[in-house]
């Protein structure tokens, strides 16, 4: 996986985000902790960057974006077509067979999902076996991890100039903590 | 193990608590449709106040009539919360309970210290209780440390 240095216009988020390095991720394990204050466009970076990034780059990827209520019913019907719908009303086992069934993956996105502290955890279970790397929101003093053998890495999202018609933000992996 | 319903939380605790659910924190398209469904007429001075109060917390281009879903889900959560404390000294509402269910860990720490404090001054105004549940488990905030 690898977003390139740049910046990035977003202008229907009024966001520029500007990535001041090149940045990889290759197979070493890596927790990808995604933070900076509300509305510097981190859910934007990866609607808008990272996720089309993957998609060129053609790397498998399971996402869980911030409204997750919304999403369960995108799951349910996904499983309910392809002839699972054993699972409706037990989010676990209704997470597991979706995992199950994109066991190709490689990334893993979850924006906020740290919510869900028990989904987080059983997410983590299920899919640290063959997910690489995993990109997470989080605003909780001490974010959810999945562990060894994962190195946790910070990306930082500061803002630059709030003026002009976009808000500049930049985007610097900071010290592993 | 569940997911937190909207509709089980009120089941549950809706007598109790006025529930601030992350997934359902508007009904109406803009802070001036929210204000209006609340008191059926427009509310300038209310809506001036929560627009002041957000700026505070680095909301940009906050407005009454910006649609909410262009706001980041952060400062939705944060303009929901406003709202409410606004709506509290203006309705001059005692002893109000506040469930946050999902809104915390959704704001950014320089932002949630600041936002418990306007918790912690309406808890000393008016009497408001705040608490958020985590795990299936309800908790009242801690305004001092508001650590998460």
């Amino acid at each position: 996986m690898r977003i390139l240095e740049g910046t990035y216009p977003l202008k229907d988020r009024r966001l520029s985000l500007t990535v001041s390095q090149n940045l990889e991720f290759g197979e070493t394990p890596t927790w990808l902790h995604l933070t900076g204050v509300n509305g510097l466009g981190k859910t934007s970076f990866i609607e808008k960057i990272l996720i089309p990034a993957l998609k060129d780059q053609k790397v498998p990827f399971l996402y869980l974006g911030q409204d997750f209520r919304t999403q369960l019913y995108t799951l349910k019907a996904l499983l309910a077509v392809s002839g699972k719908d054993g699972v409706r009303n037990n989010i676990p086992g209704l997470l597991s067979q979706w995992v199950h069934q994109n066991h190709h993956a490689r990334v893993f996105i979850l924006d906020e999902f740290d919510k869900y502290p028990d989904h987080t955890r059983h997410i983590f279970k299920i899919s640290r076996d063959f997910i690489r790397t995993y990109v997470a929101v989080s605003h909780l003093d001490k974010p959810m991890q999945p562990g060894a053998p994962f190195d946790a890495r910070t990306l930082e999202f500061r803002e630059i100039s709030g003026e002009g018609p976009l808000l500049q933000v930049g985007i610097e992996e900071s010290t592993p903590w | 193990m569940s997911l937190p319903s909207l509709n089980h939380t009120l089941s549950q605790l809706g007598r109790s608590y006025l529930v601030v659910d992350v997934h359902c924190l508007f009904v109406a398209a803009s802070l001036r449709e929210e204000v209006w469904l609340y008191s059926q007429r427009e509310e300038a001075e209310l809506l001036a106040q929560v627009c002041q109060r957000a700026e505070a917390f680095r909301i940009r281009d906050v407005n009454p009539d910006r649609e909410l879903v262009t706001y980041s889900g952060g400062e939705q959560a944060i303009l929901a919360c406003l709202l409410i404390l606004v709506l509290i000294r203006a309705l001059d509402l005692k002893q109000l309970q506040l469930l946050l269910c999902g809104v915390l860990e959704s704001i950014s720490h320089e932002n949630r210290k600041l936002l418990c404090r306007h918790f912690r001054d309406a808890a000393e105004t008016h009497g408001v209780g705040v608490h958020h549940m985590r795990d299936n488990q309800i908790s009242e905030l801690a305004f001092g440390s508001c650590a998460f």
